[in-house]
């Protein structure tokens, strides 16, 4: 017999039948908040106790496998094992056993009972674009981005309809990090680190020319030194070799 | 064993419950609260055959928010004013702070009066965090109506009054007769 009266969430008074299902907000008659009560046939339902499952009284009646003393009344539709009304557990018209429950449950292949998600695309996305910030994390975090991606691409994403664009961001800008780490790494090799390996620039052939005006030389040196420093040595051990002859 | 994932429609209403973003959807056969924070989201369902009850209580948030947003944007307008005469670019800084301030109050007033909004099923009552505003709480409250009556049947005003009359009397009844098991 349902007994329930629908109360006051402030005061806990019961209200009475003009204040529900009103479709607009209404004061409590005893404590003055305004609020609107909406109430459905569930509210008036008694709550059905489980039943626990007939025992078996006929000699050769299929009992349960869980309690071989109960009668059978259904099988597990994912391991066919014969289940009392106590073992079975029903999920969306699917009759199911404990053990099945709770190992769909386990690897996430019941989506009915999913509690949690781990949002793959949200975390690369984030690993792509937050260690710019301090641009040279992103050496660490641009690969780590892409083996997000490769990682998460396959796995489940949120529940609600998501697509896959902040998978292809954060890859975007993975590839483009990596790419410009390329570019630096590669000027960093091939830049220049030994003068005495190169030819003697255009101004120290100008030296050379006029050895008569040593003026012109040693501004033209002192251009040397400032455009060209690594050079200066080998053209100073050159300018000696001269002098000594 | 694996399901096909149901698809979900995105219902009026999200919020901000501490760290995490709250939005509601509305699926086949039940209510979803996704409560994201950033990497992870967390479900919450409501099926639509066990919910007994929705309650929207107004609060008085609306005012006390207007009131502040309203003190601070006359905080800033009055002296504002007055600098205006003597140090325009200082009037102008103070001006456009309490503008913005103005702009937020014009948004609050425009969004309506704050509430709470709880959901009631047989063994819990939880509170919707995504439906803050009265509004907006209506909005959803039309959108899940017709599915929870879908579920469970109308309840006309007459089945209403007659089930409450039969809880009033069990109540009355209990109230006299602590100890014995009404009929």
């Amino acid at each position: 017999m349902p007994r329930r009266l629908a109360v006051c969430p402030e005061c806990r008074t019961p209200l009475p039948d003009a204040a529900l299902n009103t479709s607009t907000l209404a004061p409590c008659a005893s404590c003055g908040t305004r609020l609107q009560v909406e109430v459905f046939p569930a509210f008036f339902r008694s709550i059905s106790t489980g039943s626990a499952g007939e025992t078996i009284v006929v000699e050769g009646e299929a009992g349960c496998f869980f309690h071989p003393d109960k009668k059978a009344v259904v099988h597990c539709a994912e391991c066919g094992r014969f289940l009392c009304a106590l073992c079975d557990l029903e999920l969306n018209g699917r009759h199911l056993c404990p053990g099945c429950l709770e190992s769909g449950q386990r690897k996430g292949r019941l989506v009915e009972l999913e509690k949690r998600r781990t949002l793959y695309d949200s975390a690369a996305l984030t690993l792509a674009f937050l260690p710019v910030l301090i641009w040279p994390v992103t050496l660490l975090t641009a690969p780590l981005t892409v083996i997000l991606v490769i990682n998460g691409w396959r796995k489940p994403g949120s529940l609600v309809q998501r697509t896959r664009v902040r998978f292809v961001l954060a890859l975007l800008m993975a590839v483009a990090q990596i790419g410009a780490w390329g570019v630096f790494f590669y000027f960093l090799i091939r830049s220049p680190q030994h003068g005495a390996d190169l030819p003697l620039p255009k101004y120290s052939q100008v030296g050379r020319a006029c050895p008569s005006a040593p003026r012109l030389a040693m501004g033209c040196e002192r251009r040397a030194e400032t455009d060209a420093p690594h050079l200066v040595g080998s053209r100073r051990s050159y300018m000696d070799s001269r002098h000594d002859r | 064993m694996a399901d096909v994932p149901p698809t979900y429609r995105r219902l009026p209403g999200r919020g901000i419950n501490l760290a995490s973003y709250v939005r509601l959807y509305e699926g086949p056969d039940h209510l979803l609260q996704v409560t994201a924070t950033g990497y992870s989201e967390s479900y919450k369902r409501f099926f639509y055959r066990d919910i007994q009850a929705l309650l929207i209580r107004r609060t008085r948030w609306f005012e006390y928010f207007a009131a502040g947003l309203g003190v601070l944007t006359l905080l800033l307008a009055l002296p504002a004013m007055l600098a205006f005469a003597s140090n325009r670019e200082t009037g102008i800084v103070l001006f456009f702070v309490a503008g913005i301030f103005l702009a937020l109050l014009l948004g609050h007033w425009l969004l309506g009066p704050t509430c709470v909004c709880e959901i009631q099923t047989a063994v819990q009552t939880e509170r919707l965090f995504g439906l803050s505003r009265v509004r907006r709480a209506q909005k959803f409250l039309g959108r899940l109506k017709p599915l929870i009556d879908a579920a469970q049947g109308p309840l006309t005003s007459a089945d209403l009054s007659a089930h409450l009359s039969e809880a009033w009397q069990a109540s009355a009844f209990e109230a006299a007769h602590p100890s014995a098991e009404p009929s």
